[in-house]
């Protein structure tokens, strides 16, 4: 509203303010004369704070009964606290990404299906049971993820950023200071590993498949699982050399080296570099791409043109969540079951 | 006398009256404060401001969007484009000269070919800056929704026209042939067949992505299907698919699919899988009216 009155500019919108001023400075003076009520020995106003741990502070008038006063009933509606709010928040975040993972548990039971194809009735139903708590256990694991806070990218200078200390000063769970010990290290290093939750559902079906019918039978699936999971990261390397290929015109021996070279130490986030590629001054920033294991394999002119990447891990450090996200987005969209399969659900 | 009360109540004294009446207006004041005083009827003053914002949406100037489309939106204009173009033409000839060993000579001739390139596509992108300078257009007439339609398809043929993704298309890929000797065009070539398989392969990956997931595809079905769509790719200008699909739409492979021998790719699948594989197959086959149209298989 203040926005509009700017707008307007006829001089109304001062006049509005004006009258707002001196109609606040009016309120300030009641709210004066009301605390000074209390002085005058009419009235004294007693207010419990029912809700607080501590007890109130007695300011009783010369005419208050010295007989204590009757219990407070109990307020009607208690606010939530911060804990109890976030909770509320994340559950709301995990009601949303549950249908994404339904589908995700359909492609998983569809592969199950196809491997043992004469469950008995009460097996699949366990499954899928203990698939469906994967599901919500897989949406409320993302969503916390998703709820803790980003860190605040780190200055060129490589210090570790004041917002960062301040906020580990008053014990906000930001990123562990580098090199402050080797357990901060191996804590940051399991914060940078992003929660899967279709990798919670999956492991929920396989569980509850061996349960059924037993180890040796049931691995099978936990191989597929773990060849497809080798075959996806082969797709996303293949792709996103592709892409560098199209930038920086790569010959086929470079493209082969690059591909051994970004798969031999995976990383989840490299998926980021096909999903969030930016252009910065003419430049072409890939966040995520592992650019000191790609830039031993180009020429010094391909590496002038693709940069050392600095900007790309400085937007990696802060944006853990879309990192998150898209890798999550990414495989949810893959999944085309909308029917239940009948076989499973009924 | 002590009151105990919530904090949602309020207990004054008769005395005290008036000074509920002061807080009440001081209140009121507060609520009211933030909103304009624009007379008898406010609406006015709205619907100027809904009218602002409307007609700022409303009309585009198409300079800046020349710059933000070509020219990343800061200022580089054509320089950029050129500076561009020729970094990638560079890069090109320094592939070619590393799978066939260029001499200075043939090197000479492929740098000139590329600074005639770049030459070009700076001209055509002035010409099209020129023709669009300081106009505005406003969606609000049919005059200037035209000249947005005709100043978009304009600006795709423009950038088709200059871009680097396609080798067989620009200067220097047109004379490759003729500058290379026969020993350095059959390594190019062995090279070109590699991008062209690799980039066969993406698109598998894209379909293929898919298709596992909705069928329960184990690992031996996929490397047999993949073993399959690679023995004979069908004759897809990639470049100019990518351009028009991105590198990872899954209706490329599925076209493939579908003209591969039905009863080898049967094999494959179980019955249950077999009945959405066809189904997948199906909607493979209604895209190739869209392909044959856009000219996607290279002649």
């Amino acid at each position: 509203m203040r926005s509009h009155s700017r707008a307007v500019g006829d001089g109304r919108g001062d006049a509005a303010a004006a009258a707002g001023v001196w109609l606040r400075f009016l309120g300030l003076v009641a709210a004066i004369a009301v605390g000074s009520g209390r002085a005058d020995g009419q009235v004294a106003i007693e207010v419990d704070i029912v809700e607080a741990e501590a007890a109130p502070v007695e300011t009783a008038a010369p005419d208050a009964p010295e007989d204590p006063p009757p219990a407070v009933p109990a307020a009607e509606e208690v606010p939530l606290t911060p804990e109890a709010m976030a909770r509320q928040q994340i559950e709301q975040m995990a009601a949303q990404y549950e249908p994404m993972l339904m589908r995700v548990l359909q492609d998983e039971l569809e592969l199950v299906r196809t491997l043992h194809g004469d469950l008995p009735v009460e097996a699949r139903r366990a499954i899928v049971a203990a698939g469906e708590k994967g599901v919500k256990e897989g949406a409320i694991a993302f969503s916390e993820a998703m709820s803790t806070p980003q860190p605040v990218p780190a200055p060129q200078g490589g210090d570790d950023g004041f917002l960062n200390a301040v906020g580990r000063a008053f014990g906000f769970p930001m990123p562990e200071e580098p090199g402050r010990s080797a357990e901060g290290a191996k804590k940051a290093e399991a914060k940078k590993k992003p929660v899967d939750p279709c990798h919670l559902v999956s492991d929920a079906v396989a569980a509850s498949l061996i349960e059924q019918i037993g180890e040796a039978s049931g691995k099978d699936f936990l191989d597929e699982l773990s060849k497809r999971e080798q075959r996806r990261r082969a797709a996303t390397v293949r792709r996103l050399v592709g892409i560098l290929d199209d930038d920086l015109s790569l010959s086929a021996k470079q493209r082969e080296s690059i591909e051994a070279a970004i798969a031999e130490k995976w990383d989840e986030g490299v998926a980021m570099a096909l999903d969030h590629q930016m252009e910065i001054n003419g430049r072409k920033i890939y966040p995520g791409l592992p650019y000191k294991r790609v830039l031993p394999h180009l020429t010094p002119a391909q590496q002038s043109k693709l940069g050392d990447g600095k900007q790309s891990r400085e937007i990696m450090r802060s944006n853990r969540q879309g990192m998150l996200q898209s890798q999550f987005f990414r495989r949810a969209n893959l999944s085309q079951q909308t029917e239940r399969d009948p076989w499973w659900f009924e | 006398m002590v009151v105990r009360m919530r904090p949602s109540m309020t207990v004054i004294s008769p005395a005290g009256a008036w000074r509920t009446a002061l807080v009440v207006v001081a209140l009121l004041g507060a609520l009211l404060a933030d909103r304009p005083l624009l007379g008898s009827d406010d609406t006015i003053g709205v619907e100027n401001d809904s009218q602002q914002q409307q007609n700022q949406f409303q009309t585009i100037a198409l300079d800046q969007q020349i710059q933000q489309m070509l020219g990343d939106g800061n200022g580089g204009g054509v320089e950029m484009v050129r500076t561009r173009a020729m970094t990638h033409l560079e890069l090109e000839i320094d592939s070619l000269d590393e799978a066939c060993g260029l001499s200075d000579a043939q090197r000479d001739k492929l740098n000139l070919a590329a600074r005639l390139e770049a030459a070009e596509s700076m001209q055509l992108f002035e010409a099209f800056q020129r023709r669009y300078a300081g106009r505005t257009v406003n969606f609000q007439t049919r005059e200037g929704q035209q000249t947005w339609q005709r100043f978009h398809r304009e600006l795709n043929e423009l950038q088709w026209a200059t871009s680097r993704s396609g080798r067989s298309r620009h200067l220097p890929g047109r004379v490759v042939g003729r500058v290379l000797d026969d020993r350095q065009r059959d390594a190019w070539k062995a090279e070109a067949d590699l991008r062209t398989a690799s980039q066969w392969r993406r698109f598998l990956d894209g379909g293929l992505s898919h298709l596992e997931c909705s069928v329960g595809m184990t690992d031996r079905q996929h490397e047999a299907i993949v073993a399959l769509l690679m023995e004979d790719p069908p004759r897809i200008d990639m470049a100019k698919a990518r351009e028009s699909f991105g590198d990872h739409n899954p209706f490329l492979c599925w076209y493939a699919m579908s003209r591969l021998d039905q009863d080898r790719l049967e094999a494959i699948f179980d019955a249950r899988q077999w009945e959405k594989v066809s189904t997948i197959v199906r909607q493979g086959e209604q895209w190739e009216p869209q392909i044959n149209t856009m000219k996607l298989i290279e002649e």
